[in-house]
């Protein structure tokens, strides 16, 4: 929901509270405030006709219909609490006109004259209650509804005109991407809360995009500076195993200072391969046979799978298209089918199985008890082995990622799995 | 051969020329962009061995005074970037070939005769050695001037021995060699131990001597004192 339209709502439910207790109070002004009136009208009534009855004291009985004078002998004693000498009272009273029992209000009084005591009742139509309470609450609901039309309106008013930049700084934000190291650079809109929110984002892309190129370059950068003296290091070794008389401890000293060279050198051409992979420095996309290459790879590999004395099959479609970058397509198939021979037993099996969205490779391996899925993490190995890096899953794991594929590693007994679904 | 090697490192310098001379090449060497210009511009090499990433320029840029004085030296450029990029835009700009840090200086010695072979087509079309006999056009071998049936992987390997006669290379330097990045699989180097297997019998049945000494435990020597 929108932050103006809730907003409004929620206004618009504390002017409902408001209006009703607004209601309320002026229906009760408006009863004591006409109560008081007809009081006062009666009053002014009562004096005219007890003037009037001091003035002629041979007056009998005066009957009107609202007013009604009746002889009494003595005046009744003033009861307890009553305030002054009228007694107001609300009474139903026959109207001719509507022809129906209508709210009335009644004075009544006791005057004593030269010729008797007389009790004196004057009633009047009261306006009902019923109708004050409909005219309160028809005014209170048309102001509402008008009130409620109007915030809507100038909400709708607002956050096209006012959220502008707002909603400008938002399509800038949701359009920046780290990987093009280019800061947002938002402008003064003339609202305060608006430029600091601007500032701050302003402030942020510009640290984040220097924090990546920083850490980008250093990557670079260490791998680089790493490769140079594991080539020296490598060099020394070499020149050392061409010298004359070299004792076989000495030589098993250098093969496994070598040994660890070499792999430690991998390890960080790797390394350096997932993280530009990660950084999407592969985006040379075009459209790539994928069955050629991968019969390709399946034949730079024929070596290998003789030597092994596996048992290959194949069911590769001919001819299928797909979009991406034709170097990670190598190293994604390499790596598969890599994974796929180096764990295989001597004698085993690989099925490789190539259909319009996907590719399966099967092979025959030890068996695992832990999850698929965990080999695609880094340095995960099923089997500790010094010789392999632990990154080649992890290498096909970030391609299918960058390339938005669909990656499943299942174990099944010594049968492993590799599916992914284009 | 008179070779020029370009880097700045000293140690890697000292390595290269040491493992290269002992072969009777001449090999000087330019630790700067300056130095490397300046002696490309003055000498004529065979085979000019370059870092292109230098303290004061980048490499390339001697590739491109090359060039322009229309050098006919090979080039083999060395690098500590495995990026594509550096690699298209060195072999556009006239190098002949790219090897990536760490290399192994056996690789690093195959790969510069390689590079000679190819330049000076018409003198050294074959690379002999007693009774052996290669023709690079045909890849044809011969001994004693009868010919024998290698594969592929046989051809390459004997080859690079040729290349690097009575050094002792190692199992790991033979692997990737043969089979590239898809090299570091090999759990075990029997594969490597397979093809010199069937590669010495080959030669031998053909009348060869046995050239191929095993250093245990390490890799294997092309023994040119074999009698």
């Amino acid at each position: 929901m929108k932050f103006l339209l809730r907003a409004t709502l929620i206004y618009l439910l504390i002017t409902l509270i408001v209006f009703g207790a607004g209601g309320i109070i002026t229906y009760n002004i408006f009863i004591d405030a006409i109560q008081l009136e007809t009081d006062r009208y009666l009053i002014e009534r009562y004096r005219d006709i007890s003037n009037y009855i001091k003035e002629d004291p041979g007056f009998s009985a005066i009957s009107d219909s609202k007013i009604m004078i009746i002889p009494v002998g003595a005046l009744p004693e003033r009861p307890e609490g009553r305030r002054g000498r009228f007694q107001f009272t609300d009474t139903l009273v026959w109207h001719q006109g509507l022809k129906r029992m209508e709210n009335n209000r009644k004075l009544t009084s006791y005057i004593k004259t030269d010729g008797g005591n007389y009790k004196i009742e004057i009633h009047d139509v009261i306006v009902e209650r019923d109708d004050i309470f409909q005219s309160v609450f028809d005014s209170q609901t048309w102001l509402f509804v008008i009130l409620g039309v109007v915030m809507v309106i100038s909400s709708f008013l607002i956050s096209t005109w006012m959220f502008r930049p707002f909603n400008l700084t938002l399509d800038k934000i949701k359009n920046f991407n780290i990987k093009s190291m280019q800061p947002t650079s938002l402008g003064k809109s003339g609202i305060k809360e608006f430029d600091i929110l601007n500032g701050f984002i302003n402030q942020m892309t510009e640290k984040v995009s220097s924090d990546y190129k920083n850490l980008k370059e250093f990557t670079e950068n260490a791998s680089h500076e790493l490769q140079t003296p594991l080539a020296i290091t490598k060099g020394k070794l070499e020149l050392l195993l061409q010298q004359e008389n070299l004792t076989q401890e000495q030589i098993d000293l250098i093969e496994s200072s070598y040994a660890s060279i070499t792999h430690m050198s991998k390890l960080n051409r790797s390394l350096t391969l997932l993280s530009k992979i990660e950084n999407e420095e592969f985006s040379n996309t075009g459209p790539i046979n994928l069955s050629t290459e991968l019969n390709k790879a399946l034949d730079d590999f024929n070596d290998l799978i003789e030597l092994k004395n596996l048992d290959l099959e194949c069911e590769i479609k001919e001819e299928l298209i797909i979009k991406n970058d034709k170097t990670l397509i190598k190293i994604l198939l390499n790596n598969i089918l890599q994974n796929a021979i180096r764990h295989n037993k001597e004698g085993g099996k690989i099925t490789v199985e190539l259909s319009e969205n996907t590719l399966m490779v099967k092979n025959t391996g030890e068996t695992l008890d832990i999850p698929g899925e965990q080999l695609f993490e880094r340095f995960k190995k099923g089997v500790q082995s010094e010789k392999n890096s632990g990154l080649g899953l992890s290498i096909v794991h970030k391609i299918c990622e960058v390339s938005q594929y669909n990656i499943t590693y299942d174990i099944d007994g010594e049968w492993h799995k590799v599916t992914i679904t284009f | 051969m008179k070779l020029l090697l370009v880097e700045d490192n000293l140690e890697l310098a000292k390595n290269i020329i040491t493992y290269l001379k002992t072969e009777g090449n001449i090999c000087e060497h330019a630790s700067t962009f300056y130095e490397a210009t300046d002696k490309v511009v003055v000498y004529d090499y065979d085979v000019i061995m370059l870092d292109i990433m230098l303290p004061d320029g980048n490499g390339l840029n001697v590739l491109r005074e090359l060039r322009d004085h229309q050098s006919e030296a090979g080039v083999l450029i060395i690098s500590a970037r495995d990026s594509l990029e550096d690699k298209i835009e060195g072999l556009d700009l006239g190098a002949d070939d790219y090897i990536t840090k760490p290399f192994d200086l056996s690789e690093l010695n195959a790969r510069i005769k390689a590079i000679y072979r190819r330049k000076n087509f018409s003198s050294n079309k074959e690379i002999s050695f007693n009774e052996i006999k290669i023709n690079i056009d045909s890849t044809d071998v011969f001994i004693n001037e009868d010919p024998i049936n290698l594969t592929q992987k046989e051809y390459e390997l004997l080859i690079y021995f040729l290349s690097n006669k009575n050094r002792v290379i190692t199992k790991q330097s033979i692997a990737e060699h043969l089979w590239g990045d898809q090299a570091d699989m090999f759990d075990s180097f029997d594969f490597v131990y397979q093809h010199i297997k069937n590669l010495r019998k080959k030669m031998i049945q053909a009348g060869s001597r046995d050239y191929l000494d095993t250093v245990y435990g390490l890799g294997y020597k092309f023994n040119t004192k074999k009698s």
